[in-house]
């Protein structure tokens, strides 16, 4: 660190290392420090040099309470008794410190039960954001607990004295001696060890994982998010869920991602308790999250807890920074297709704050460079904002608003474009009613608009689509119960399908239209039940009640029984006026997670969930696209619904330094989105002849090793599961396959990935990441035929009997950090990746073509068919 | 310095690599599927049905021999299809002509005791095309996958009124072209010359359907209906044909034609559907599950042909001389000729002189 102290005084020195450092002084008699001056240069210095130096001579010392907290005071009133007094004075909570640690009440009044209740918050220190899934424990004891959503936790000791150690990822642990005589409150302050990494964690902690009743979480520090070696120097969450066990894609520029053999939009994807329809861009290079602005982001794939629904595969929930209420901070980061930035600060002193996180891209510039005269003249650009603001209502409640913008537009040459943008704002209200209940309160609203142009003629046609939707949530927590942790609540989800909407251009032959696709409300009720038995045994209980309303305006087809569903099968039809009920479902989605702890390093999870979807993604491509339809249940599409089954082995290894697991799954599914041959999707009036519902099965397991401490450190997954579809249906285009399981568009047997990273020094971190996949299924040409004059064509194979090659890449990451290990604001640091390292052209498709006179030959398609070097600078200051 | 260097290879490597790449062929068993191609029109002349099996992927069909193809019309009368040769069935033009208005179907007996049955179609009124026209186009064509070449060609544009009050009506298109050549008197003084004629293909090969069910008007004006390029240019030195039928094809015709379209045009970009085997309308009357491949098309037509000479070029496309650049070359000192200008051997297909020359 670096100041200029030449005749400042040395409250002005102090002020300024608080001001410009991570760490903070807390002076004693500020006014006794007014009148000494300094009289010599400060040259950069470490911060425990740095405050001897300047202290020398001046009658004050100071005190390094933990990593960031120090205290100056005079040297003759620097003992124990002070720091007590100070910290008292300071926190106004219940606890005391001494030099022996954090004094929990009086010893004058010891609890004559002999047991004392430890309620504790664990916040970051620098933003006083509560911490979830911090791993609080008792040294030597088998006391432990993990904080909660609003980072409090519980813990009922025997009076004594302990060793208190607070873990969570991205911070710094705390450890404190601990001496309870009654129950008391207690608040720990965990400061970032991330240098220019923001503090987002997917999943638990290594011991919460062990310990909470919910399988199928899946962690990854996001520490490892950012270390992760990232295409265009872009760091990217989905990219990163993509490492775990259980989770793939189709491929590069597949959107989304399938977990435990679901479809992609089984997923339920929510940044703030908005729900993300399309989280991807540029068609699936990159995700639509800004790391920047993310504060927390749980994965679960197992078992999903009741206050979540409305998805059949898994969910994952994004939680955004909440904006410093006390200092400006500002980051960002330079790439060679896009920038962000990040800026936050408070609007009214620790009463009003926001922050303002974007991403914008100029990557047309590679496009430009590209041989291909169509791709030279082609454009791909997208750009995301997130705007949140926070107010205190009052020490227990306040109020925040979140907002997202999003836009992408892909042009190919004059030939065809794409253009789709999503627009959403949602308001959370907080109120911590008692020291044991909070309530939330959320309500959004999101359009979500997609747009297709088609050049191709002399003409511009343009389809338009979408689908925007309402969203009240009300949410209950209360630990009030002993040993339990409560939730319950209620939410309900009104979707207005913008209609699909074909113009047809000036010159064009064909005729505009506009469909209007069915609309619908869905409404859930739930209570969910974090138990802890006893101390080795604990269950996550739940019930989703969900509902379902589908209603008009709506022109509903009836079919003949007794032949397929098509057009000329129609039998009769009945018109629905606005708002009137068509069709209702209803259906009961138990949930239920037992964890049993076999010691401090082991346990064993077992869980049961009952899910039900009733939005689905109507989409018969390679990958999703962008004007893909989303369309809810209606009188002829039932709900999707799964019955999912896991049980995990969990064992720690040397404290939390190894982590391992083997999870086991099984999902059954129901009526999930099939599509007949050659379906028509787009522009259909009757949506409902061109798919049908079939069963599914999904099943694997699940391995997973992880290094946390030490170096190197890093994690191995591998995941071995097939995933199945069956069609149960009377007529010929209903079945595929003759009725038999056929493998689904997305059943990779083998997944491996392997993330290691090697801490060369403080300031080098070299990160590898591998990635294996099977090839996924694809349906092939088996035959030759001839059709007179018309020429040669290929007869196909049953639906998915093939393979795409396999998939498999090294992508490398050199990371060079300055002010890692100096004391010093102004971080930054300079990343030099390599994606695809070894240039691997991984098949995203195969075709079969016959040129222009020569034989038919099979061709791989590579979205990336080559290594991609970056550099990204970020800085924070 | 050696960061700038890293720089550079990298970036070559990523501007040098392409992204498709030729595969081997994951070879599948062998599939013997029944193949059935033919067109049953109104016009008074051989009907003909071809039928082949299926061997499997890159190998090409075999021709069916022995088989019994019979006719139904109205479902009471049947004609038997008469076996020429290499899987070619003909019903001759002197004892049958289909009827507007009447529905057809066949069946099929194969020499391994299988059955095929069409479903019926009726035929329905022909609708005639307005007019054909043509120009010099640039196209381009994939030599090698990633690698195209441009080159040029003749279009020709179809220009159709339908009718008004019809919401139904498909189409398809099948055109030819047909050339004729004349041999060159200085082969030999003392022979008179030959005028030969030829048929050869138009571009594209694949199906050229249409359905009025998304036109906004009743007419279509300047479809590109085919193109054929420019090279070799012999064909257009004197008489040069553009040939197209215009068929009236059913609901379910259509569609055969436009899946069939689709799989053939994949090129593996997220927007590929999911291909499939395409069902026509041929099953198998013991299992009704398994469909023949191929298309049995009852259609009404309406042929319409395009005469070019070539000072029709004039000023759009400078054609070679014959005797210049094509035919004749130096042998030593003398001039000689090539030897199908002499005798009409090009390597288009030869055909007697047509009715309608």
């Amino acid at each position: 660190m670096t100041l200029n102290c030449n005749d400042k005084s040395l409250i002005e020195i102090l002020s300024e290392i608080n001001f410009k450092s991570e760490f903070s002084i807390f002076i004693h008699d500020s006014t006794s420090l007014k009148d000494i001056i300094i009289k010599s240069e400060c040259k950069e210095y470490e911060i425990e040099p740095l405050l001897n130096h300047i202290l020398q001579g001046t009658g004050q010392k100071f005190l390094r309470y933990d990593y960031h907290l120090f205290v100056v005071a005079d040297s003759n009133l620097l003992n124990t008794e002070l720091f007590a007094n100070f910290f008292i004075k300071k926190s106004r909570l219940d606890e005391t410190l001494s030099s022996d640690g954090v004094i929990i009440g009086h010893s004058d009044s010891i609890n004559r039960s002999g047991q004392a209740l430890l309620r504790g918050l664990v916040i970051d220190g620098k933003t006083d954001s509560p911490l979830i899934n911090a791993y609080i424990n008792i040294l030597n004891t088998n006391q432990q607990t993990v904080s909660e959503l609003d980072g409090s936790f519980v813990l009922k000791l025997p009076v004594g004295a302990y060793t208190l150690e607070v873990e969570a990822a991205n911070y710094h642990s705390y450890q404190s001696k601990l001496k309870i005589y009654n129950d008391g409150y207690l608040m720990i302050k965990m400061y970032s060890n991330s240098i220019d990494l923001p503090e987002v964690v997917i999943g638990a902690s290594a011991q919460s994982r062990l310990e909470n009743a919910v399988a199928g979480v899946a962690e990854l520090s996001v520490k490892e998010i950012k270390k992760l070696p990232a295409l265009l120097g872009e760091n990217d969450v989905i990219k990163a869920l993509l490492t775990l066990p259980g989770v793939n894609n189709t491929g590069e520029a597949g959107s989304g991602f399938n977990v435990r053999g679901g479809n992609i939009d089984q997923n339920l994807i929510q940044q703030d308790g908005i729900f993300f329809l399309n989280p991807s861009h540029v068609l699936g290079l990159f995700s639509a999250f800004n790391p920047e602005v993310i504060k927390q982001v749980t994965f679960y794939k197992g078992h999903v807890p009741a206050q979540f629904g409305g998805r059949t595969s898994s969910v994952l929930e994004i939680k955004l920074k909440d904006p410093s209420y006390t200092k400006y901070n500002f980051s960002g980061g330079i790439g060679p297709i896009a920038s962000k930035f990040f800026v936050e600060g408070p609007l009214v002193q620790n009463k009003t704050s926001f922050f303002l996180g974007g991403r914008f891209t100029y990557s047309d510039w590679i496009l430009n460079l590209m041989r291909d005269p169509n791709l030279k003249n082609s454009s791909a650009n997208f750009n995301d904002f997130n705007l949140k603001f926070s107010h205190k209502l009052n020490e227990s409640a306040q109020i925040q608003m979140s907002t997202y913008h999003s836009r992408d537009h892909f042009q190919y040459a004059d030939q065809f474009g794409y253009g789709w943008a999503s627009n959403s704002i949602s308001i959370i209200y907080q109120n911590v009613l008692n020291k044991h209940t909070i309530l939330q309160s959320n309500l959004m609203y999101s359009e979500n608009k997609n747009e297709f142009l088609d050049g191709t003629s002399s003409v511009e046609n343009k389809l338009e689509n979408g689908i925007d939707y309402l969203k009240a949530k009300l949410n209950i927590s209360t630990d009030r119960f002993e040993n339990q942790g409560i939730n319950l609540g209620l939410e309900v989800t009104r979707y207005l399908t913008r209609p699909e909407k074909f113009s047809a251009g000036s010159g064009s032959q064909s005729i505009s239209s506009s469909i209007q696709q069915s609309k619908g409300e869905e409404y859930a009720l739930y209570i969910n039940d974090e138990i802890k038995l006893s101390s080795s045994l604990s269950a996550s209980i739940g019930m989703r009640q969900s509902f379902f309303r589908n209603f008009g305006p709506e022109e509903v087809h009836f079919y003949s029984t007794s032949d397929s569903r098509v057009p000329n099968n129609i039998i009769g039809s009945k018109k629905y006026a606005a708002n009137s009920t068509i069709k209702t479902y209803f259906n009961p989605e138990p949930r239920l997670g037992l964890a049993l702890k076999l010691s401090n390093q082991s346990s064993i999870k077992w869980s049961f969930n009952r899910l039900a979807q009733y939005i689905h993604l109507i989409s018969n491509t390679a990958a999703a696209t962008p004007v893909d339809i989303w369309a809810l249940s209606n009188t002829h599409i039932k709900p999707q619904l799964s019955t999912n089954y896991s049980v995990g082995f969990y064992q720690n290894i040397n404290e939390t330094e190894w982590e391992t697991s083997v999870e086991f799954f099984y999902r059954k599914s129901k009526n999930i989105i099939e599509y007949k041959d050659f379906a028509r999707l787009l522009r259909n009036e009757m949506l409902e002849t061109a798919i049908f519902g079939v069963d599914g099965k999904a099943y694997g397991a699940e391995f997973y090793l992880k290094r946390n401490k030490n170096n190197p450190s890093g994690y191995i997954s591998y995941t071995l599961s097939r995933s199945f579809r069956k069609t149960q249906n009377r007529f010929a285009d209903e079945i595929i396959n003759n009725g038999n399981w056929y493998a689904s568009n997305f059943d990779k047997p083998h997944n491996l990935n392997a993330v290691i990273n090697f801490q060369l020094k403080k300031t080098m971190l070299l990160a590898c990441n591998f990635v294996y996949n099977s090839g996924r299924p694809l349906t092939a040409p088996v035959a030759d035929f001839y059709l007179g004059d018309n020429g040669v064509f290929l007869d196909y194979s049953e639906r998915n009997q093939f393979r795409i090659p396999d998939y498999h890449r090294l992508d490398i990451s050199y990371t060079l950090t300055r002010g890692a290990v100096r004391s010093n604001k102004n971080k930054g640091s300079l990343t030099f990746s390599v994606y695809n390292l070894y240039s691997r052209r991984n098949a995203f498709s195969v075709y079969y073509k016959r040129n222009s006179g020569q034989p038919l030959v099979a061709y791989k398609l590579a979205v990336l068919g080559t290594a991609i070097p970056s550099i990204t600078y970020n800085f924070q200051f | 310095m050696k960061i700038f260097w890293f720089l550079g290879v990298c970036g070559l490597l990523l501007l040098s690599n392409a992204c498709i790449e030729e595969i081997p062929v994951q070879p599948g068993s062998p599939v013997e599927k029944l193949v059935v191609s033919g067109i049953l029109n109104n016009v008074k002349e051989n009907q003909i049905i071809k039928l082949q099996m299926t061997t499997g992927y890159g190998q090409p069909p075999y021709n069916i021999e022995n088989a019994e193809v019979i006719l139904y019309e109205n479902k009471i009368n049947k004609y038997s299809y008469v076996e020429q040769n290499q899987g070619k069935y003909v019903l001759e033009a002197d004892k049958f002509t289909a009827k507007i208005g009447a529905e057809y179907y066949i069946t099929i007996s194969l020499p391994n005791g299988k059955k095929y049955q069409s479903l019926p179609e009726i035929m329905l009124e022909s609708i005639a095309p307005d007019s054909l026209s043509w120009d010099i186009t640039t196209k381009n064509e994939i030599i090698l996958e990633g690698y195209p070449r441009e080159y040029k060609a003749t279009s020709v544009y179809l220009h159709t009124s339908l009718p008004n009050n019809d919401p139904d009506i498909c189409l398809r298109w099948i055109s030819a072209g047909a050339f004729q050549f004349t041999t060159l008197p200085e082969c030999n003084p003392f022979r008179s010359t030959n005028t030969c004629y030829f048929s050869n293909e138009l571009k594209p090969g694949d199906p050229m359907i249409y359905s009025n069910e998304e036109l906004r008007q009743n007419r279509l004006n300047r479809l590109e209906i085919a193109f054929e390029s420019m090279e070799p240019d012999y064909k257009f030195m004197e008489t040069h044909y553009f040939i197209v039928n215009q068929y009236r094809i059913s609901k379910k015709a259509y569609t055969y034609f436009k899946d069939l379209k689709s799989v053939s045009s994949l090129n593996g970009s997220i927007f590929d559907a999911v291909p499939a085997s395409v069902k026509g309308n041929v099953y198998n009357s013991g299992d009704k599950n398994e469909y023949a491949l191929g298309y049995f098309q009852v259609s009404a037509v309406v042929p319409i042909r395009l005469k070019v000479v070539s000072s029709d070029f004039a000023g759009k496309y400078a054609l070679l001389s014959k005797t210049g650049n094509l035919c004749a070359w130096l042998y030593g000192n003398s001039q000689t000729y090539f030897q199908a200008c002499c005798d009409c051997s090009l390597p288009d297909p030869i055909i007697s002189k047509p009715d309608w020359w």
